[in-house]
C-alpha cells in the first residue's frame, strides 16, 4: 500500500484562505506518498462552492491541486461503510435531555475512515471536535457541559468501541503543515526586511491559520514560535 | 416538537415581545443565544430558524432608525400570532408565521430587502459558529444552519476561543518533522 496523510476539509480550506496551498507540492515530494481526501470532501471544498459565487475562486484553486494530482479523491465503498459504523459509534457517544448529541458529520468521519482503511501516516484535520472525539473525549464533554449548563452523560461502551477502532491515527493540524514548510525554508521568500524576521514571520503564519478556523490556541502558538526561533 | 424546545421558544418570543415594546433593542441579540442550546443538542429546524429569526431582527432594528417603530410594531403583531399558535400546538401555521417575519420587514422598507438576505446569512454563520463553540462540529453546525464549511471555518477562526490541546504541541510538531524527513 503506497504511503498516504489523510485530509479533513479544514485544513484544505485553512491553506487556500491563507494563499499557501502550493506548500502542498513540496511537502507531498518530501513525504513521498499520496495527499488523499474521501469524495465527500471534495465534495465541500469543491463541487458545492463552484455552484455559487463565494469561495468558488478558492474552489478552483483546490480543484488545480486535484486536477494535478497532488491532492488524491478516494471513493472506496469500504471506507465509506466504515465511516458509517464509525458514525453510528460517534453520534452515540454524548446525550443531554435524553438525547444522543449528533455531533459529527459523514464528510469528517469518512476523512477518519479513509485514514484507518489505507493506514495513512497522519490525519490532518484543523477542526476542534472531531480531534478532541478521537484524543481528549473528557475534554469535549467538559466543554459541551460548560457551554450547554446541563449534565451531558457518556456512553462508556461506544466512547471505548470508538477509542479502539481510531487508536492508530496520528493527527496533526495546517499548522504544523506550514511550521515543517517553514522549517525547510519554503516560506523564506516571505521573510520581511524588519527586526526578528523569523520570529515575526511564523507568528503571522500561525494567527492567519487560526483566525481561518485552524483550532490551534495562543499558547501553542506562541510556544511553536519560540521553539522555531531558538537560537535561530 | 419536543416539549423543552416549545417551552424554550415561548419563553424567547415572550421576552423579545417585550423588548421590542420596551423599545430595548440592544437586548434582543443576547436572546438569539438563548435556543442554541437547544439547537445543539436536539438539531431540530425549529430552534436553530428561532436564533436565526431573533438575531436578524436584532440587526435590523439596529439598522432601521427611520421606521424602526412601525417596523417593530409590525414584528410585535406577528410574533404575538405566531406565540398564539404555537401555544396552540399549531406547529406547521407557527413556522408559516414566523417564515413571514422577515418578508414583512422588507414590505415595510424596500431598501432593507438587500440588507435582510445578508443580515439572515450572516445570522446563519454566527449561529452556525454558536453550534460549534457548543462542541458540534464544524462540518455538521454547517449543515445545521445550511451554509458552506469555507463560510464557518473563516468565522470560527475570529471568535471561538480554542481550549487546551491533548497532545503536547512539541510532540505533535517532532511527529510532523518525521513525517517529511525534517
Amino acid at each position: 500500500m503506497v504511503k498516504s496523510i489523510a485530509f479533513d476539509t479544514g485544513p484544505i480550506i485553512s491553506l487556500a484562505t491563507n494563499n499557501l496551498l502550493w506548500i502542498l507540492e513540496p511537502l507531498r515530494k518530501d513525504f513521498e506518498g499520496d495527499f488523499l481526501m474521501p469524495d465527500s470532501v471534495r465534495k465541500e471544498l469543491i463541487d458545492n462552492p463552484m455552484k455559487g459565487k463565494r469561495f468558488k475562486f478558492e474552489a478552483m484553486q483546490v480543484l488545480s491541486f486535484v486536477n494535478r494530482g497532488i491532492l488524491k479523491t478516494v471513493e472506496m465503498p469500504q471506507v465509506k461503510s466504515e465511516a458509517a459504523k464509525l458514525l453510528e459509534t460517534a453520534n452515540n457517544v454524548f446525550s443531554a435531555k435524553g438525547k444522543w448529541i449528533q455531533l459529527v458529520h459523514p464528510a469528517e468521519i469518512e476523512a477518519v475512515a479513509l485514514a484507518l482503511f489505507m493506514k495513512s501516516s497522519a490525519f490532518v484535520v484543523d477542526e476542534r471536535t472531531t480531534r478532541m472525539l478521537i484524543e481528549y473525549p473528557e475534554k469535549l464533554k467538559e466543554i459541551m457541559e460548560h457551554r450547554l449548563h446541563t449534565k451531558i452523560s457518556v456512553d462508556r461502551h461506544n466512547l471505548d468501541e470508538f477509542r479502539k477502532r481510531t487508536s492508530s491515527i496520528r493527527m496533526i493540524r495546517s499548522t504544523e503543515l506550514v511550521t515543517i514548510a517553514f522549517e525547510k525554508g519554503l516560506l523564506d521568500q516571505y521573510l520581511p526586511n524588519i527586526p526578528e524576521p523569523k520570529r515575526e514571520l511564523m507568528d503571522s503564519l500561525l494567527w492567519g491559520l487560526k483566525l481561518n478556523g485552524c483550532s490551534i490556541s495562543e499558547k501553542e502558538i506562541n510556544k511553536i514560535v519560540k521553539i522555531e526561533t531558538k537560537n535561530k | 416538537m419536543e416539549d423543552v424546545v416549545k417551552k424554550d421558544i415561548l419563553t424567547v418570543l415572550r421576552e423579545v415581545v417585550i423588548l421590542l415594546e420596551d423599545e430595548e433593542y440592544s437586548e434582543i441579540k443576547e436572546l438569539s443565544n438563548h435556543t442554541i442550546h437547544n439547537a445543539s443538542i436536539f438539531q431540530d429546524k425549529d430552534s436553530v430558524a428561532a436564533a436565526v429569526i431573533i438575531y436578524s431582527i436584532s440587526k435590523i432594528m439596529e439598522r432601521s432608525t427611520e421606521k424602526r417603530e412601525k417596523i417593530g410594531e409590525s414584528i410585535v403583531k406577528v410574533l404575538k400570532d405566531a406565540i398564539t399558535l404555537l401555544e396552540k400546538d399549531s406547529v406547521e401555521e407557527y413556522r408559516d408565521s414566523t417564515k413571514s417575519v422577515l418578508k414583512i420587514i422588507s414590505e415595510t422598507d424596500e431598501r432593507l430587502q438587500m440588507f435582510i438576505e445578508e443580515v439572515i446569512r450572516q445570522a446563519e454563520i454566527k449561529k452556525g459558529s454558536k453550534l460549534y463553540e457548543h462542541g458540534i462540529s464544524a462540518a455538521h453546525a454547517a449543515e445545521i444552519l445550511g451554509v458552506s464549511q469555507w463560510e464557518i471555518m473563516n468565522y470560527i477562526g475570529k471568535t471561538t476561543l480554542t481550549e487546551e490541546a491533548a497532545v503536547d504541541v512539541g510532540k505533535r510538531l517532532d511527529f510532523a518533522r518525521k513525517l517529511f524527513g525534517s
